[in-house]
């Protein structure tokens, strides 16, 4: 498989958004979070603050109350600033109580024992509510980013919804993954010739073999997966409802460490990647067999257009020249020679037109074969019924045994296969000659074979045959474009069989064809009249 | 080519219709018939030939299919609605479907184009001569080759000798002789013998066709009686003979 790439230009677009490096810091831009020593200093201001307001109402108010004062300093700090500054904050409270609230004042001695008592209650209330609230911060931090990433996975779902191109989808997701997963992302599509394609700049070479396989495998490669779990970077496969779409590359800071619902986040953006990119796949199915089917049609009308014009004229041109031989008075030798010969000419380049638009239409399109189980009998009884009149002149031998196995052929091009080869065989070989059709089974496939006792086939140039245009005798006398046997092979591939010439055994051309047999279908054994005969 | 020497077996003047829109295909089909003494009227548009076909009576139709002012195939149900004169189409190759829409509307037989007038010649006496014993298909026995059909004792005999065929080989071979020279399309043979339920399933009609042929043809891969139409049915070629 090979790694296609869309063209520059139209994607650098996503990809540099895709790449574009922003901290992690952004994710949580509705409280910044200060710097470690900005949030201790600011808890020792709150406690700080604390003090001086305590200070003038000393004389109004007991210890208790002052306490109380400090209490609100931990609380503020713990919620402000989070829990290690809140721990400093309690204990800062309790050595500025003891300094500046307790007698004897600006000392760290004690007067009366009993505030011990107060100290270690008042800290450890201080850590007991610091760590409460710092912890209700944390929880009200996590439920805030986790509803921030909620909504742009919002966002993007609504962006991949109403993406028609693989180009916004990569775009949608780089941003996606820039700002909620602090990620560099690349998107591989699958295409409708079912070729990676690398949207944007893949990383590197080896990232797209590795990229092959992962949509080979169908499974996740690199961190985080089963596979090679130490690549600094993962490719998910985008698996949708039908197939793998396409494979996204993930690459995260190495030392960023990722909060454990990242991953899932990951994994949910992957699903809704994938099924955005499945919509896109059949917009562009659809698309491509619209477009199909107008040209299919234009086709279609042109060439039988093409064909009326060609085939007209010629079936005018021998029936004409035909019935030369029927008018009074009568012709003489000479002229009913001229007129035999007009009317041969004419056939012969009317079985040309034939071989040129069968061709033309066989290769123009896929053409929907009339496949039909049926004996191989039948065709070659209606093929040499067709070249009887060709044919006269030499001696044809049919052998096919009774028990050949039925073969599954459209009957009118298979019919022409083997009118082009009866009537190669009787314009390259000599009168009464003999020309043999024979089939035998060999195990799953059947054989046909088509054999003359002519001069045989120009040695090494049995291939060059089938090419168009191509004939035995290149400067021959012998008239006839060598499109029949190019027909021949397009016409039998299209059965899913080969054909190809050999020197004869002994002498003569002999051309081979191999089909396929498959189950025929089954005929009731009985006779649904055996029981009830006629009425 | 060698029309007039079978021209001695004398099948009377008919009346033929020949529509056709190319002026050159008319001319030499008439050309053709007329070395035969037939009375042939020429027209190049369906309307003109359904005036033509209601005035002359014709006792055969030439048709070609594509006709500028119509489909040859609405001829072809309008004359079969008062007139049983066999209908021979003129038919492009690779017109498979077109075929047998015609048959199946009514038609007898078709030619392929490029056909020479030989071949043309053959048909039209062959379906002429069908005319002329118009009793064909009523009468009580069928001599073909050294076989006799017999109707009436359902039996087919060769040299004398009772050919055995199962009721379905029977019953297939009946209609096939009762319209001869006619093709009859594998769907009409289908309906006739296994019903309308079956009309695709074309394998039924080769098996049987298959075994009729071991009986009756000298060689089967090479059918003198039991003609195969490639893609559109088969034929009881009586005419050949």
């Amino acid at each position: 498989m090979r790694v296609r790439r869309r063209g520059p230009g139209c994607l650098s677009g996503a990809y540099y958004s895709a790449f574009v490096p922003l901290s992690s810091d952004c994710a949580i831009n509705a409280s910044k979070p200060l710097p470690v020593w900005a949030a201790y200093a600011g808890a020792a201001a709150v406690c700080a603050a604390a003090a001086v307001l305590a200070t003038p109402l000393q004389g109004l108010l007991d210890t208790s109350s002052v306490v109380l004062v400090f209490m609100l300093a931990v609380v503020v700090s713990a919620a402000r600033f989070g829990r290690g500054p809140a721990l400093l904050a309690a204990a800062l409270s309790v050595l500025l109580l003891n300094v500046f609230f307790i007698a004897p004042r600006y000392s760290l001695a004690v007067s009366d024992e009993r505030f011990f008592f107060t100290f270690a209650v008042m800290l450890a209330v201080g850590l007991v509510v610091g760590q409460l609230t710092a912890g209700l911060r944390a929880q009200a931090q996590t439920a805030e980013r986790r509803e921030q990433r909620m909504r742009s996975l919002y966002e993007v779902s609504r962006e991949l919804g109403s993406a028609l191109a693989v180009e916004q989808v990569a775009m949608a997701v780089g941003r996606f993954a820039s700002t909620q997963l602090d990620a560099q992302v690349c998107l591989w599509v699958v295409g409708l010739d079912d070729q990676l394609q690398a949207i944007g700049a893949a990383p590197s070479p080896e990232v797209e073999v590795l990229a092959v396989r992962t949509l080979r495998r169908g499974q996740a490669i690199g961190r985080g997966a089963a596979d090679q779990p130490e690549l600094p970077f993962a490719l998910l496969p985008l698996r949708a409802t039908m197939a793998v779409r396409g494979v996204l590359f993930v690459q995260q800071p190495s030392t960023r460490e990722a909060p454990p619902d990242e991953q899932h986040l990951l994994l949910t953006c992957a699903t809704l990647l994938a099924g955005a990119l499945e919509r896109i796949h059949y917009i562009d199915v659809a698309q491509a067999s619209a477009l199909e089917v107008q040209e299919e049609r234009l086709r279609n009308t042109l060439l039988s257009a093409l064909s009326h014009d060609l085939r007209t004229p010629l079936a005018s041109l021998v029936g004409l020249a035909d019935s030369m031989q029927l008018t009074r008075p009568a012709l003489t030798p000479e002229q009913a020679e001229i007129a035999g010969a007009i009317a041969a000419s004419a056939r012969r380049l009317s079985a040309m037109a034939n071989n040129l638009l069968d061709m033309a239409r066989l290769q123009a399109s896929a053409v929907q074969l009339d496949l039909q189980w049926q004996p191989v009998e039948e065709v070659v009884g209606a093929a040499l019924a067709v070249t009887a009149s060709t044919l006269a002149r030499h001696r044809v031998v049919v052998q096919l045994p009774g028990d050949l196995p039925w073969v599954r052929f459209d009957a009118t091009l298979m019919e022409r296969v083997l009118v082009n080869l009866l009537e190669n065989a009787a314009k390259y070989t000599p009168q009464d000659s003999l020309i043999e059709i024979h089939a035998t089974a060999h195990g799953d496939t059947v054989d046909l074979v088509v054999q003359d006792h002519g001069p045989g086939l120009p040695a090494g140039r049995e291939e060059d045959l089938f090419k168009k245009f191509e004939r035995g005798a290149r400067e021959g006398s012998t008239p006839g474009v060598g499109l029949g046997l190019a027909l021949c092979r397009t016409i039998v591939t299209a059965h899913a069989g080969t054909i190809h010439a050999e020197a004869g055994r002994g002498c003569g051309a002999r051309f081979v064809m191999q089909f396929p047999c498959g189950r025929p279908p089954a005929v009731p054994a009985g006779d649904p009249w055996q029981e009830a005969p006629p009425a | 080519m060698n029309g007039q020497a079978v021209g001695a077996e004398d099948l009377g003047v008919a009346r033929v219709l020949v529509i056709e829109d190319e002026a050159d295909i008319r001319r030499f089909v008439r050309v053709a018939l007329e070395s035969e003494r037939h009375d042939v009227t020429e027209a190049g548009t369906l309307e003109r030939a359904l005036i033509e076909a209601g005035t002359r009576r014709p006792d055969l139709v030439v048709l070609d299919l594509g006709l500028p002012d119509g489909d040859g195939v609405d001829f072809i149900r309008e004359f079969r609605s008062w007139s049983s004169s066999p209908v021979l189409v003129l038919s492009a190759r690779a017109g498979e479907a077109e075929k047998i829409r015609a048959l199946d509307a009514g038609a007898d037989d078709y030619l392929v184009k490029p056909f020479g007038s030989g071949e043309l010649l053959a048909r039209t006496r062959a379906h002429l001569r069908r005319r002329q014993h118009h009793t064909a298909a009523h009468e009580a026995t069928l001599d073909f080759g050294n076989m006799t059909l017999d109707r009436a004792r359902r039996r087919l005999t060769r040299d004398g000798e009772t050919v055995h065929l199962t009721p379905i080989e029977y019953r297939l071979l009946l209609l096939l002789s009762s319209r001869p020279d006619r093709v009859l399309t594998h769907r009409h043979l289908l309906q006739e013998l296994w019903g309308p339920q079956h009309a695709e399933d074309l394998h039924y009609l080769r098996v049987h066709m298959g075994n009729l042929r071991k009986k009756i043809e000298a060689d089967p891969s090479r059918p003198r009686w039991l003609v195969t139409e490639t893609g559109v049915g088969y034929r009881f070629a009586m005419g050949a003979g």
